[in-house]
């Protein structure tokens, strides 16, 4: 196996050089600063069991990754409302810092409607840009699964966003 | 042009994410950590007591064959320059062919042998959505249906998950949907059995329940288990409520992803030591094969210099990492590059580490029936009972499937409209 320049020589390193990336994709999969960035850190505890075979196999993003979208859509996560305290600073961002950042802050806000696993699938086509094959590895279903989620979760979007003036009851951005 | 709800979609995510602020999370992962540990080792205090229970109350449950793993045999002599026979030499018997359609125009897949002359095929529609399992007897060339697989008519979009078989039975899991604007996903537990009888779902889960299937399934012993994200499960192929098979953890103590345990046959469950965990002194943990009705286990071990990748209750295969003092010479290599080291080599050998042979293929071994090793292009497949190799590289047979742990291989090719199927259980 070709040697990987610049690859992490430790858990620490890993984490001081990916944490950004990995807060951006948990806070995209959750629509929370706090869930995405303690659903980071279950993730990152998992790798920190599993560093040594993980690095090993030269994929430790990979396994994160595939951790936290497992994690985001299993039941138990969501049934375990522990908060735990975060040195994370929840920022109070709202509709127009989205839209500032060339976002669509209604859509961002319909988001949080689909289920966890509707969610997740869009996620992984449309930020990760993964093809349904691999998003059906990811979260352990198969392919038609994953077209079956993403068609409807995508329905769903475009139904309530084609309605002019619609008013979307979700909690308001930044308040979850 | 309008921008779609896709483009919108990636163009609202990459907003979002250049929302989160920078941070270091270091600091709340090392208290996490720190924490854990002392909850942990209350936990497993708690857990030893159970299993003591458990142990203490299963004496006088019943054990469904095989009771224990097979042990003890005799090395062979290795293997390497042993000659390959055409399969359909050697297992006349096993090698057969299935329809590629339906007679009502579905496309149909082979998905299991279910016995020495009967497959499982699933039968899909022209979006490659599962319509009906069906069986199909290679004597008579009869396709029979079976069950058809969208079955709760308030749910739609069916599609296949996993399927098993055993005792008598066929057991499947679903994802479907609800119809209307929420449209949650439910995963369904059915079996019916076979040759024919009713379907009757034997359990249903709401979305991200813990309990629902994650992998493996296997039926035996009048139930049905399978893995969840936490526990095994099982439920009565009579139906009844499922229940959790207590002191066993699919995922161990805290890693969801590097999965180290499965369930492979019934009764069957069993934690393969990771090929990667070696220890500073080179030696690897060993595994451990628990029978989930008795709750008694056995240990895995490798042999020297095995580094262990897959098992059953009968067999593991596994390659030789390490110089071994029963290795053959590297003058033994029939086909095998000059760059391969001696030791380079899959093997199979028994969970106790007796019986170890080399296998006269390359790169890697996959375990299948149970017994079987078959190279990783499926042109040459090993059986340690009889200590035979067959080749099935046959120009006209194209494409060849296979999958760890399953119990046939097909391709296309040969006969215009069928596939060509090796029945592993028409082996003796």
């Amino acid at each position: 196996m070709e040697e990987v320049s610049g690859r992490p020589a430790s858990f620490e390193e890993f984490v001081r050089v990916r944490e950004g990336a990995l807060r951006r994709y948990g806070f995209v999969l959750t629509g929370s600063m706090h869930d995405g960035a303690d659903l980071v850190q279950d993730a990152l505890i998992r790798l920190s069991d599993a560093w040594p075979r993980v690095r090993a196999k030269d994929d430790p993003e990979g396994f994160v990754r595939v951790t936290m979208v497992r994690l985001h859509i299993s039941k138990w996560r969501r049934l375990r409302r522990e908060r735990l305290v975060s040195h994370v600073p929840e920022a109070a961002y709202s509709d127009a810092d989205i839209e500032r950042l060339s976002g669509d802050a209604g859509l961002w806000r319909l988001l949080a409607t689909l289920s966890p696993r509707q969610r997740a699938v869009l996620v992984l086509r449309y930020y990760e840009d993964l093809a349904d094959e691999d998003i059906a590895v990811r979260i352990g279903v198969s392919r038609n699964t994953v077209r079956s989620l993403a068609a409807r979760g995508l329905a769903r979007l475009r139904e309530t966003t084609a309605v002019p003036g619609n008013a979307v009851a979700v909690p308001e951005v930044g308040g979850l | 042009m309008a921008e779609t709800v896709e483009e919108r979609l990636a163009r609202t995510m990459r907003a979002a994410a250049d929302l989160v602020p920078d941070g270091s999370l270091l600091p709340d992962i090392q208290r996490r950590k720190a924490q854990r540990t002392r909850t942990r080792v209350q936990i497993l205090l708690a857990a030893a007591a159970v299993i003591a229970v458990i142990a203490a109350t299963s004496v006088a449950m019943p054990r469904p064959a095989p009771d224990r793993p097979a042990s003890g045999e005799p090395s062979p002599a290795p293997t390497l320059s042993m000659l390959a026979r055409p399969l359909a030499e050697l297992w006349p018997q096993a090698l057969v062919q299935a329809p590629a359609r339906s007679s009502d125009g579905l496309a149909y897949q082979p998905k299991l042998a279910l016995d020495a002359t009967h497959l499982l095929l699933i039968a899909s529609d022209r979006d490659d959505n599962p319509v009906r399992l069906d069986t199909y007897d290679t004597t008579t060339g009869t396709a029979t249906t079976l069950t058809s697989i969208a079955l709760t008519a308030e749910l739609t979009s069916y599609t296949l998950e996993s399927v098993a078989a055993g005792d008598g039975h066929v057991a499947w899991v679903t994802n479907a949907f609800t119809d209307g604007g929420e449209s949650e996903m439910v995963t369904e537990l059915w079996a019916a059995p076979w040759p024919a009888g009713p379907a009757r779902r034997l359990a249903s889960f709401a979305e991200g329940d813990h309990e629902g299937p994650s992998s493996s399934l296997v039926v035996g012993g009048g139930s049905v288990a399978w893995t969840g994200i936490e526990h095994v499960h099982s439920v009565p192929l009579t139906g009844g409520e499922p229940r959790e098979i207590p002191g066993i953890t699919p995922i161990g103590t805290s890693d969801l992803v590097v999965t180290n345990g499965t369930l492979s046959e019934w009764p069957w469950f069993q934690e393969i030591p990771d090929f990667l965990d070696v220890r500073p002194d080179g030696t690897i943990p060993s595994g451990k094969l628990t029978n989930i009705v008795t709750g008694q286990s056995f240990p895995i071990r490798a042999a020297a210099g095995v580094a262990m990748l897959d098992c059953g209750p009968q067999w593991c295969v596994g390659r030789v990492l390490q110089p071994n003092p029963v290795a053959p010479s590297p003058s033994d290599h029939a086909s095998g590059s000059e760059a391969e080291g001696p030791w380079d080599r899959p093997v199979i050998q028994r969970l106790d580490g007796s019986g170890l042979q080399f296998l006269p293929m390359s790169p890697t071994a996959d375990l299948m029936a149970d017994r079987f090793a078959v190279s990783m292009s499926a042109d040459r497949i090993y059986d340690p009972h009889s200590g035979q190799l067959a080749s099935l590289d046959d120009p006209a047979r194209q494409g060849a499937s296979h999958s760890p742990g399953g119990s046939l291989i097909y391709g296309e090719g040969g006969v215009p409209g069928m596939w060509w199927v090796v029945n592993l259980k028409a082996i003796a």
